[in-house]
């Protein structure tokens, strides 16, 4: 499999290393309900037969961690984001009016 | 003697008669030519005897004339470079060839285990789970062995291989899997558009059919054809010709495995030549021209040599120019097949009877049979092969029933083609039935593939160069190169058609499906007789599809019979999708370089060779190599030389290098942030100038690793991890760097390799470093108390960096320079220190003296413990989150009853410990209920006389005095041991601190 | 080294080299300081710093793309003067600046193409001119970690790799 990392261009998969789930992100350590969440974010992942967005991390490149939109069924990949970006984007919204 | 080739036949074949190659067969010495096979140069000798059947120890003979060879394999060369399996078919001619039939005892014409064939109900499918399940001991005892002996196929080398392998990478536009017709025209029309090209073909000539079979293109002869091909290909700078490269796998996204066989038609290769080499290769486009290869029909005794696929009848005749036999019958269901008597004619062989499962031949092929005086049996078959070691004859029953014997020695077989659709399948694809052509054609492909020629179906030399140029011309456009005209040359219409036909009924003998496996049509109808029906338990019951060959010449037989049997549809009973490899691949060119000493890089230190200079004992750290000890001239033993570095250090002053830790500077104006939320204590508060032991926990509450932060301005803090877990960091750093908390501004760089680091410890430590440093660094406790750190220069204005920590519990610094000076640094700490009496110590002393302290190392650090568990808890802030915070609160892990980390000394003070003991209620049975705890880490302490130790213990602190089992069951030893503080060694820290 | 690789460096007549008598710099933008630090970038060096993996010859220094928003600054050595900390005053404030000239061994291939070892050594396109002059990677070559990129003027490649893997990826050059 290869990918595109938005940095170095595309590249084989060995130089990507694997982390999981995109869609869970770290809850807020301050909510009433934090253990909950947190118990939520560290171990229950959805299993996705179709495009999931999974972190990636350009181990052996620029050391990116990268948002891959990525078809289970078929590893087809329709968009690499830098995660950083993407997490970015998410705090605006999050923060927004 | 060199045995004459008797069946060379004069103006035949591509093989050059100038240069005659000497090679041996189970000793006998034979000649061949240069473009033979090991097959055509046997046959060339009238060898057809080539080895004996896994199960039933038949005699088998040459089927094919390519990768697909079910029978002809042998051992070849001899000694550490043995190959066992090795297809006689595709194994190139050289000179000293030395092979050897296998799987036969003694002797391959005479084989005792030839036996087997009698106890065939035992050996029929299913047999395994049948007959040898009790008693379960027989298995190991006795089953295995005999099976083993009797089942098999070759031996293995049983020294190192010799050879070395590589491996490659090359990108490409325009992928061509195949070099027949097809592949050819695709390869060359997209070459001429300017794309860039590989074609690759595991034959070691190009050509595919077309120089094995009698064609004429353009006025010119297959070979020629070709030939005029490969130049122009040759010429073009945007292709990679790769010949004897077998395409093994096809993966994600345009990549692809190919196995490139450098130096096998070599003796030994060269000087520095690899024997193969993997190759990977990213192709924008692909096309698989693969062809296609021909389906044997199953009849009785099918499997006698001298029964052989009509197209490698075809192939030994026009490619080799030998003749397979004297007399020959054609049995087939295709008109492809029966032109088969063209050839055979052409070469001299009497063709005794066209057989042909057809009621009506076309009267084209008639009527040349008729021409040659060819007897010809329509609505016929073949029942049975006759002879043993050799076919002498054919059983023919006619199409009302009359029983024909005919002499012969060479069965030429067909019952159609299958395209060669392996690699189309690989990422999922499914095979589709075409009922036209009896045979399964590639379904849906993956992205940028397409199929040409004979591997699509198409079997007609006309519409492979017309696929073969079209599918060359789109790969082409959709990389944008579009100047490719896709126009092929015409040639002849031929005759292509075929009438399904697998088995024939009424055979006398044992009917061959699968014949590597030695699985036979009577296992197939047992198979659905006990219900193993679909395609999947039909392998698995029967084995068939199973051996080195994956069932390329039976797969599809088996299937067809199996849906007969069930009165299905073939499609409806299963498809022939295959996984990759498409050949067997040798595990040496799957390593590659990356074996022995390069398995792996080797990481040095700065003062490598100053510590091989001393003798130093180095012992393996992940990938680093560290002084372990350093042994003196009379020391009995390595604990002799780990005590005296202890006490020396703790009496005096020693140097230990510890440049392997993980470095990593932590920059930004939110560096003391970031820091405080990756660990577990507070970092933003620490005052410049200032060093803190730090604890990372990961996300679940468990402790991923500890180290140090210093920080050298308000923005910049230098961190040290363990020297395994230093990737593992940064990592995690650069996750929450950019994904949990993007808007920090925070930046990180690995460091790992930029100091050469020493620690300097023991009473005499700042008498030695004083004498390093440069002036007016003052080095003295009330300018540079306990945990301070400055940047500075030490030996004359190199840049230096010291700290004030200790992991030995002696008043100690950690000096680093940048790694070019290292090696003076290290050299000059020996020589300043003489008058203290400095030596240089390794981690064996060091871990002696962590363990002595109490500190945590690895083996506490294991990934199942919490900072509470290390006794670190109290570490913990309450003033801020930190990541694994949360899930460190869980009832599980904060459970006070968790073993904790604890000291244990042994009651008898003689006695040793052991790590991984697990500790035990004294009077308690030792079984897994009575667990209460393990011992992590152990060590022969000096200071103390005696072993110490330890382990993680249920409520620990509370059992201080109490007496336990440490009970070691690998190695059946019980120690008793008692509870103690873990601080074995100056609990109170005076020593550190002066 | 193989003889095999002997044979094709010597093919080729290339030349391998390690550069020992140079500054390495390590630079690597503060948050949302981009744009101020190509302005520092142009006052100090004449030009921007590259947003994609090129490398820029700047007067006395080599600016080598690093990753997103990191360059390595490589100028020749000069004894006593640090350029790391030249390199941050000129930066101050718009980018953390960390001297790593002895974290990484650089190698110097002269070579004005690519040889086929080198072609089918590395795990990105280096055929023809696809790896053009000006152009960096970041990859890994035999499972160790490396930077390349071709020379400007297209004279050659030069490698950088950490430098405890250096006499491992030396072995490997050899090869090429």
């Amino acid at each position: 499999m290869r990918i595109k990392c938005p940095y170095c261009g595309e590249r084989g998969n060995d130089e990507f290393s694997y982390l999981g789930d995109a869609s869970v992100k770290r809850p807020d350590p301050s909510a009433a309900d934090a253990s909950d969440a947190f118990y939520a974010f560290a171990y229950e992942r959805k299993n996705v037969a179709g495009p999931m967005q999974e972190l990636w991390y350009h181990a052996a490149g620029c050391h990116a961690w990268l948002v891959v939109t990525r078809d289970t069924r078929t590893h087809e990949i329709s968009d690499v984001k830098p995660a950083q970006d993407v997490a970015l984007e998410q705090q605006k919204t999050a923060s927004a009016p | 003697m060199t045995q004459s080739q008797s069946f060379r036949v004069a103006g035949l074949g591509l093989v050059d008669r100038a240069q005659p190659l000497d090679f041996t067969f189970d000793g006998v010495p034979y000649t061949g030519f240069a473009g033979d096979t090991l097959a055509s140069a046997l046959l060339a000798n009238g060898v057809h005897l080539v080895g004996r059947s896994f199960k039933y120890h038949r005699p088998r003979g040459i089927l094919t004339a390519g990768s697909e060879e079910p029978n002809a394999l042998v051992e070849l060369r001899s000694g550490a470079r043995r190959e066992p399996n090795t297809r006689a078919t595709v194994t190139e001619l050289y000179s000293g060839l030395d092979a050897k039939s296998q799987n036969r005892f003694p002797s391959l014409s005479l084989d005792l285990l030839s036996i087997n064939g009698l106890l065939s109900p035992v050996f029929s499918a299913g047999f395994y789970y049948k007959t040898f399940m009790w008693p379960a001991s027989f298995w190991e005892k006795l089953y295995e062995p005999m099976i083993r002996r009797a089942a098999g196929l070759g031996r293995a080398a049983d020294a190192p291989d010799p050879d070395i392998y590589d491996k490659a990478n090359a990108f490409c536009d325009v992928l061509v899997i195949g070099s027949g017709p097809a592949g050819l025209m695709a390869a060359l029309t997209a070459a001429r558009s300017g794309a860039k090209v590989i074609l690759v073909d595991e034959n070691f000539a190009f050509g595919g059919r077309l120089i094995s079979d009698w064609r004429t293109i353009e006025g010119k002869s297959g070979s020629e054809w070709v030939n005029s091909v490969v130049t122009e290909l040759a010429s073009l700078p945007n292709v990679r010709l790769m010949p004897r490269t077998t395409v093994f796998g096809a993966y994600d996204t345009g990549t692809f495995g190919a196995v490139e066989r450098v130096a096998d038609h070599v003796a030994v290769p060269g000087p520095g030549q690899p024997r193969q080499t993997l190759w990977h290769i990213v192709a924008k486009q692909s096309i698989v021209a693969q062809g296609s290869m021909e389906r044997p029909i199953v009849f009785g005794n099918n499997d006698r040599p001298g029964v052989m696929l009509a197209s490698a009848v075809r192939s030994y005749i026009n490619r080799f120019g030998v003749a397979p036999g004297r007399t020959a019958v054609v049995f087939s269901n295709n008109d492809e097949a029966a032109n088969t008597i063209d050839d055979l004619v052409r070469a001299g062989v009497t063709v005794a009877a066209l057989v042909d499962t057809r009621p009506m031949l076309p009267p084209a092929i008639k009527a040349k049979a008729r021409k040659h005086g060819i007897r010809v049996f329509e609505g016929a078959a073949v029942t049975d092969a006759v002879g043993g070691q050799r076919v002498s004859g054919a059983r023919i029953a006619a199409a009302y029933g009359s029983i024909n014997n005919i002499v012969c020695d060479l069965i030429a077989v067909s019952g159609g083609f299958n395209p060669n659709l392996q690699v189309t399948t690989h990422l999922g694809g499914r095979p589709q039935w075409q009922e036209s052509l009896a045979a399964f054609v590639p379904g849906t492909l993956p992205k940028g593939m397409s199929v040409a020629g004979a591997a699509n179906g198409s079997f007609s030399l006309a519409a492979c160069l017309r696929e073969g140029a079209r599918a060359g011309a789109n790969a082409a456009a959709a990389g944008g190169f579009n100047n490719g005209s896709a126009s092929a040359p015409a040639v002849e219409d031929e005759l292509t058609e075929v009438s399904a036909f697998w088995h024939v009924d009424g055979a006398k003998h044992k009917a061959f499906v699968d014949q590597q496996n030695d699985v036979t049509a009577a296992d197939v109808r047992l198979a659905e007789r006990e219900g193993f029906r679909s395609v999947e338990h039909l392998k698995r019951y029967t084995t068939l599809g199973m051996a080195t060959d994956q069932g390329k010449t039976s797969n599809v037989n088996g299937l067809a019979m199996m849906a007969e049997l069930t009165k299905k549809s073939i499609p409806a009973t299963g498809t022939t999708a295959a996984r990759p490899p498409y050949v067997p691949v040798s595990l040496g060119v799957l390593a590659g370089e990356h074996r022995g000493k390069h398995f792996k890089p080797t990481r040095l230190t700065p003062s490598h060779d100053w510590a091989k200079e001393q003798g130093a004992v180095f012992i393996e750290a992940g990938l680093w190599l560290r002084a372990q000890y350093f042994p003196k001239p009379g020391e009995a033993d390595w604990l002799t030389t780990v005590n005296r570095e202890v006490k020396t250090v703790r009496s005096a002053v020693g140097v230990c290098d510890v440049s392997t830790l993980g470095k990593i500077e932590v920059h930004g104006t939110d560096a003391r942030k970031f820091l405080d939320r990756v660990y577990i204590n507070m970092m933003s508060t620490l005052g410049v100038g200032k060093c803190r032991y730090g604890m990372m926990l990961r996300e679940d509450g468990i402790a991923m690793d500890d180290g140090t932060a210093a920080r050298f301005a308000d923005d910049r803090y230098f961190i040290t991890t363990t020297t395994v877990n230093a990737i593992k960091v940064l990592q995690h750093l650069e996750l929450c760097r950019q994904w949990h908390w993007p808007d920090l501004d925070v930046q990180l760089f690995p460091v790992s390799d930029q100091w050469a680091q020493y620690s300097v410890a023991g009473p005499r430590a700042r008498d030695l470093l004083a004498k390093i440093v440069d002036k007016p660094f003052d080095i003295s406790n009330t300018a540079f108390p306990y945990m301070a750190c400055a940047e500075i220069t030490a030996l004359g204005g190199i840049k230096a960096r010291i700290y004030r920590l200790s992991f030995s519990g002696e008043l100690a610094f950690e000096i680093a320079v940048p790694a070019r000076h290292g090696d003076l640094l290290m050299r000059k700490l020996m020589s300043e220190g003489k008058e203290f009496g400095a030596i240089p110590y390794g981690t064996e002393a060091l871990g002696v003296m962590r363990i002595e302290k109490g500190h945590v190392g690895g083996s506490e650090l294991n990934g199942t413990t919490t900072a509470a568990d290390l006794g670190l808890g109290k570490m913990a802030s309450t003033k801020k989150d930190f990541v694994g915070r949360v899930l460190a609160q869980r009832p599980g892990l904060a459970d006070p009853d968790r073993p904790r980390l604890i000291g244990f000394r042994p009651v008898d003070r003689t006695a040793r410990l052991r790590g991984g003991a697990h500790f035990i209620g004294k009077d308690d049975q030792p079984i897994a209920k009575n667990d209460q705890g393990y011992m992590t880490s152990v060590t022969y302490s000096p200071m103390l006389g005696h072993w110490v130790g330890l382990g993680f213990l249920a409520r620990a602190e509370a059992r201080i005095g109490e007496i336990l089992s440490a009970v070691d069951p690998v190695r059946g030893e019980t120690t008793l041991v008692e509870v103690v503080s873990s601080a074995f060694y100056d609990p109170e820290g005076a020593r550190l601190r002066v | 080294m193989s003889n095999l690789a002997n044979g094709l460096a010597a093919g080729k007549g290339a030349s391998i080299s390690e550069r020992s008598d140079i500054a390495v710099t390590h630079v690597a933008a503060r948050r949302g300081a981009r744009a101020a630090l190509d302005d520092a970038a142009r006052t100090a060096f004449g030009t921007a710093l590259p947003s994609a993996p090129r490398v820029i010859e700047a007067g006395t220094a080599t600016i080598v793309w690093a990753g997103p928003d990191q360059w390595l600054f490589i100028e020749k050595a000069q004894a006593g003067s640090d350029p790391s900390v030249k390199l941050a005053a000129t930066f101050q404030g718009l980018a953390s600046v960390v001297d790593v000239s002895d974290s990484r061994t650089l190698f110097r291939l002269a070579a004005s193409g690519p040889s086929e070892a080198l072609i089918r050594g590395m795990g990105i396109d280096f055929e023809h001119n696809s790896f053009k002059p000006g152009d960096v990677a970041i990859t890994h070559v035999s499972h160790l970690g490396v930077m390349v990129w071709r020379l400007p003027d297209g004279s050659g490649y030069e490698f950088a790799c950490a430098r405890t893997y250096a006499r491992d990826f030396r072995d490997w050059l050899g090869k090429v």
